[in-house]
């Protein structure tokens, strides 16, 4: 990789990391949501031994709503602190894509180590098969930063952000979503689920990527 | 050698118009750009960094005679804007330092603090790490967008109303710093209420003309 493409990266990575840390704000949101949203489907399901599959799909839909809070801020942020001038005056688009978006990454991962657990003790979930539940946590958090990052930035400037940010979310998602739940079945049942399926999943979030970087030269340089 | 060409350019925001038919060749010096509040000084400053289409009429960058891309441009051109914020939660040498690596620049710390006493920082928000942004004031605030500007040393410094917030030193500071990148053969694209900063410019772009 050139050197200066490198030195970039992590410039930028190490600025998410510093502002990310030290302000916390958008943390607090997601994790407030993941709790909130947790605590209200416990009450809701009081103690009743739900399916498997109703298991996984809850999981999923935790991790992808409390995610999509903080993910689409992720621009927004900048743009309410008057940083992005500054950020669009210096950076490079593909540094500032991929820094955002490894950003992105760890703090959904850290995000997931936290409602992961809670989740099993509220919702009574047993992992019978850990190993490709993390593996498909880890495919399915990377989607969602790949898509998130480029979204995000292009419902930047729009009236209606948040709307349209989920409207686009949910599609360019559906796919890591329902492999997600289906390979987080099989993981919760004990059974191991088609190498297929991640080898799907980890496709898509590759094109998914792709076509982020693609995209995001033009909107960052040429919109 | 960079160089930015106006060509018959037209901007307007709806229905209000800015100006129409403006030619410029700007590749070198300072060059003063003026006008009434609402004239458009941004604006221009904006169609310069190539972030704005201008509603007639091209606006083309060049290095050496040939056109360049808007990435292969944007490496070379810094802002100074008044709605442009650095970092509140990073250090002004933190700020510094995170611009210089936009731009593939390791910047150590003895160059990072030449910038900053440069632009009359005091020494607490130069050497304190725990002195964020977010306790600067809007003076300090500014001179630490040009220190940005310092280290990256672009070879287009666009600077918008830059001594605003700043006192007499200060605006005296800014000038010296636009008149010392100019002689070091950068373009000085600084749009400007002021009329002695206007004076001190090599070009004068009055932008109520048009």
């Amino acid at each position: 990789m050139n050197s200066s493409i490198w030195i970039a990266f992590k410039g930028m990575l190490r600025k998410e990391l510093c502002v990310g840390f030290r302000s916390r704000t958008r943390w607090v949101v997601m994790f407030m949501f993941a709790v909130t949203m947790l605590a209200c489907v416990s009450l809701a399901v009081g103690g009743m031994g739900l399916p498997v599959s109703v298991q996984a799909a809850l999981l999923w839909i935790l991790i992808f709503f409390a995610a999509l809070t903080g993910t689409g801020q992720t621009f927004t942020d900048e743009a309410q602190q008057g940083t992005f001038l500054l950020l669009r005056s210096y950076g490079q688009a593909q540094t500032v894509l991929f820094g955002k978006m490894v950003f992105m990454f760890l703090e959904l991962l850290l995000l997931t180590l936290v409602i992961v657990p809670l989740a099993c003790v509220f919702l009574n979930i047993d992992i019978a098969q850990p190993l490709p539940l993390v593996a498909v946590l880890l495919l399915g958090l990377a989607g969602i930063a790949g898509a998130g990052t480029l979204v995000a930035f292009l419902t930047l400037s729009a009236k209606v952000r948040n709307g349209l940010f989920f409207i686009l979310m949910l599609p360019l998602l559906l796919p890591v979503f329902l492999t997600a739940i289906a390979v987080t079945t099989a993981a919760l049942e004990g059974r191991f689920a088609a190498v297929s399926w991640l080898f799907g999943l980890a496709l898509y979030d590759a094109l998914l990527i792709a076509g982020s970087s693609v995209l995001f030269d033009y909107v960052w340089y040429e919109a | 050698m960079i160089e930015i060409v106006f060509t018959d350019v037209s901007m307007a925001f709806g229905a209000h118009q800015l100006w129409q038919h403006l030619d410029a060749d700007i590749s070198g010096g300072v060059t003063a750009v003026t006008g009434a509040n609402g004239a458009g000084k941004s604006t221009f400053l904006r169609l310069a960094a190539r972030m704005l289409r201008p509603s007639a009429g091209e606006v083309v960058t060049k290095r050496d005679g040939q056109r360049l891309t808007a990435a292969e441009y944007s490496q070379l051109w810094g802002l100074d804007a008044p709605e442009c914020q650095c970092y509140p939660e990073l250090t002004a040498a933190e700020n510094v330092r995170f611009a210089g690596s936009m731009r593939g620049l390791v910047l150590g710390t003895g160059r990072i603090e030449e910038c900053l006493q440069r632009v009359g920082l005091p020494r607490a928000a130069i050497r304190d790490e725990r002195y964020y942004v977010r306790s600067f004031s809007t003076g300090m605030r500014q001179r630490l967008k040009l220190a940005l500007l310092l280290a990256v040393d672009p070879a287009v410094w666009l600077l918008d109303e830059p001594g605003a917030n700043l006192d007499a030193s200060g605006r005296a500071m800014v000038l010296d710093i636009a008149r010392t990148a100019a002689r070091q053969g950068r373009i000085v694209l600084l749009a400007t209420n002021e009329a002695k900063e206007a004076e001190a410019a090599d070009e004068l772009i009055n932008l109520d003309r048009f």
